[in-house]
Formats: structure tokens, C-alpha cells, sequence
């Protein structure tokens, strides 16, 4: 009984030197400080286990807005899960208000590179202001240096 | 008998040989998963114009205070590369797409490289000449029509080869693009798209 309460002492101790940071600011791993769950032993284990599993790219937000001129602008968000570097290949097809597909120079094959465990945002605009809707799809990037 | 022999080894030979010529085929331009080179080539252009054409039509520089279009004409684009490119492999790209946003109308009167469009003045010069009567005369395109630009796209690709280390070399491609209004010679836009490149020494990139 007198360790389980000293134990949770401690834990609590700890709990309160935490400093919550703006999440606006990504820290990685490797440039913050070591943690019980993220240091020089426990981060290769992850490796692992991430590639095992294989996490990847989540896209969490889409945002529309529209320019002054009329122009669609479409910002799309999301999150590296894994514990590799992800990078992908993305093409915005354009839709008028018939759904008809707009014929456009800018759909065209742009990279994205993401960092291990961090947001990525990128943002497309498209080609009239009589873009309706779109479709964004997605492959693996290659060809790329290390 | 020896001939023979010769004859059908010589024969097998080809054979093999043009077997593994690799087969002729047409790029998958949907999806091109092909590798890369160390020179420009068209998904390089096509990159570079999709960021010149995202940045400048949500800049707004287009955007004319009467709600008309703007006069755009496309000035010299300067190739500084080892390469030998057509610059207009880049700027048909944008132009194409300014001309469908609907702000824009792209003159073929004046260019960077001369009128984009000889007949324009081809057809003048038959209104002027002895061969005129022979058109009906109010078809032939009048004096003081022609409208002038009042923006001109102009700009630079160029290369810096640079030594990574001892077997590998680095290539970078700048491409530069202004917008300017041409009665004032303010510049109201630019930008800078780089593609960069990273392969064996030994191979020359032009």
C-alpha cells in the first residue's frame, strides 16, 4: 500500500513538470527531449512495430474557400502516423457544376514529402472560376533522392 | 559445311541481338511512373507550370478593377540552360490555362520571340499590297485594330551543376516568371519553381 501511493506520488510529480507546448509547433523525435516511450532504445522497437503494422498518411481536414476572383482553393491537412519519412504523389482532378471534368494543365503528378510523425498541409487551386467540386487522388512518390 | 555452320551462327546471332532490342512503347502520361533524367523533360515542365499557374491565378495579379480582361502577351523567356528547349514548352502550358480561367486574353500580335501568330501581320501586309483586290474588301482586317498588351509574362530557366561528391552530381533548374505591366513597368507577380536533381557524374546533363 505505502510503494502503490509513493508510486503514484511520483507519477504525479512527473505528471505536473510536464509543459504542454503549442501544438502549432512539431517537435520530432530525436530533437525533443528522450521520453520512457520515445528514446535511443524504444524508437527503433517503434521502427519496427511501425513498419510492421504499416502506418502511413491519414488525411484528417479539408478546407474550401473561394478566392475574390472566384477560384476554388482547396487546403488538405493531414498526419504522418509512421515513423518513416512518407512521401506521395497527389492529382486534383476539376469538376464544373455538372460534374463534368475540367481540362487543365495543373492536373498534373505533385510530390509531398512528410517527416516521421508530423502534419503535412497542401493547398490547390483550380484552373476556372466555374470549378464546382474535385477529386484529389494519390500514389506513391518515386524516383526521389534519399 | 564450314559455311553452313558459319551461316546459321551468324543468323543466330542477329536473332539474339534484335531480341534484346528493347521493345518501342508509348509513355503512360496518366501515370508515369518511369524514372528519372538528369535533363528537363515534360513532367518537369508540366510541374513547374501547374505551381507558376496555382500561384498566379489565387495571387489575384489578373484580377482587373473593371471587371474586364487583361491584354497578355508572353515576352522573351530566357533559356540558360546547357539544354536546348523550346521556352514554349513552359509558357504554351500557362498560357493555356490563363486563357481558360476567363481572366485573361492572350495577344498573338506580339511576343517575346515576334508575333506568336505571323498571319497576323501576313494578312496586313496582302491588305497593303497589290494582290488586295482580290479579297472582298470588308472582310480584310482594318488599320488601328490590333490591341496592344498591357501585361507581359517574362522569365528565365536556368541550371547550376553542382559536385555532390565523388560520384554523384547535382543538377538544379530554376524557373523564373514575372508578371509587369507594361505602361508602367511594374512588376506585379513573381515566382520561382526549382526542380533538382541528384545522379551519376557521368552523365551529362544536355
Amino acid at each position: 500500500m505505502k510503494k502503490t501511493a509513493i508510486a503514484l506520488c511520483v507519477v504525479a510529480l512527473l505528471a505536473g513538470c510536464y509543459k504542454a507546448h503549442d501544438e502549432r509547433v512539431q517537435v520530432a523525435p530525436g530533437v525533443r527531449s528522450d521520453s520512457l516511450g520515445n528514446n535511443i532504445i524504444t524508437r527503433p522497437l517503434g521502427g519496427i512495430v511501425s513498419f510492421v503494422i504499416g502506418e502511413g498518411v491519414v488525411v484528417n481536414n479539408v478546407k474550401e474557400a473561394r478566392t475574390p476572383e472566384g477560384f476554388l482553393e482547396v487546403q488538405v491537412s493531414g498526419y504522418n502516423q509512421s515513423m518513416f519519412k512518407k512521401r506521395f504523389d497527389y492529382k486534383t482532378d476539376w469538376l464544373d457544376g455538372n460534374g463534368m471534368l475540367i481540362d487543365t494543365v495543373m492536373s498534373k503528378w505533385m510530390t509531398v514529402s512528410v517527416t516521421p510523425k508530423s502534419t503535412f498541409t497542401f493547398k490547390v487551386t483550380s484552373p476556372t472560376a466555374d470549378s464546382a467540386d474535385f477529386r484529389i487522388n494519390t500514389r506513391i512518390a518515386r524516383n526521389l533522392d534519399k | 559445311m564450314k559455311t553452313k555452320w558459319f551461316t546459321a551462327i551468324l543468323m543466330t546471332w542477329a536473332l539474339i541481338i534484335a531480341g534484346c532490342t528493347p521493345p518501342t512503347k508509348n509513355i503512360d502520361t496518366a501515370n508515369d511512373e518511369g524514372k528519372a533524367v538528369m535533363e528537363l523533360d515534360y513532367r518537369d515542365f508540366d510541374k513547374a507550370a501547374t505551381e507558376m499557374v496555382q500561384s498566379m491565378l489565387s495571387s489575384g495579379v489578373f484580377k482587373k478593377a473593371d471587371g474586364n480582361r487583361y491584354v497578355v502577351t508572353t515576352a522573351k523567356i530566357i533559356n540558360d540552360t546547357m539544354q536546348r528547349i523550346d521556352t514554349d514548352q513552359l509558357t504554351f502550358k500557362v498560357e493555356q490555362d490563363l486563357i481558360n480561367s476567363g481572366q485573361v486574353v492572350m495577344t498573338a500580335a506580339v511576343g517575346g520571340k515576334g508575333a506568336p501568330d505571323q498571319m497576323v501581320y501576313q494578312m496586313r501586309d496582302l491588305r497593303d499590297s497589290d494582290k488586295s483586290d482580290e479579297f472582298k474588301q470588308g472582310t480584310m482586317p482594318g488599320k488601328g485594330q490590333i490591341i496592344a498588351p498591357e501585361l507581359s509574362i517574362s522569365g528565365k530557366i536556368y541550371q547550376k551543376n553542382i559536385r555532390y561528391d565523388n560520384n554523384i552530381q547535382q543538377v538544379e533548374y530554376y524557373f523564373q516568371l514575372r508578371v509587369a505591366e507594361i505602361a508602367t513597368g511594374l512588376s506585379y507577380w513573381q515566382k520561382e519553381a526549382f526542380i533538382g536533381k541528384r545522379g551519376s557524374k557521368k552523365v551529362v546533363p544536355w
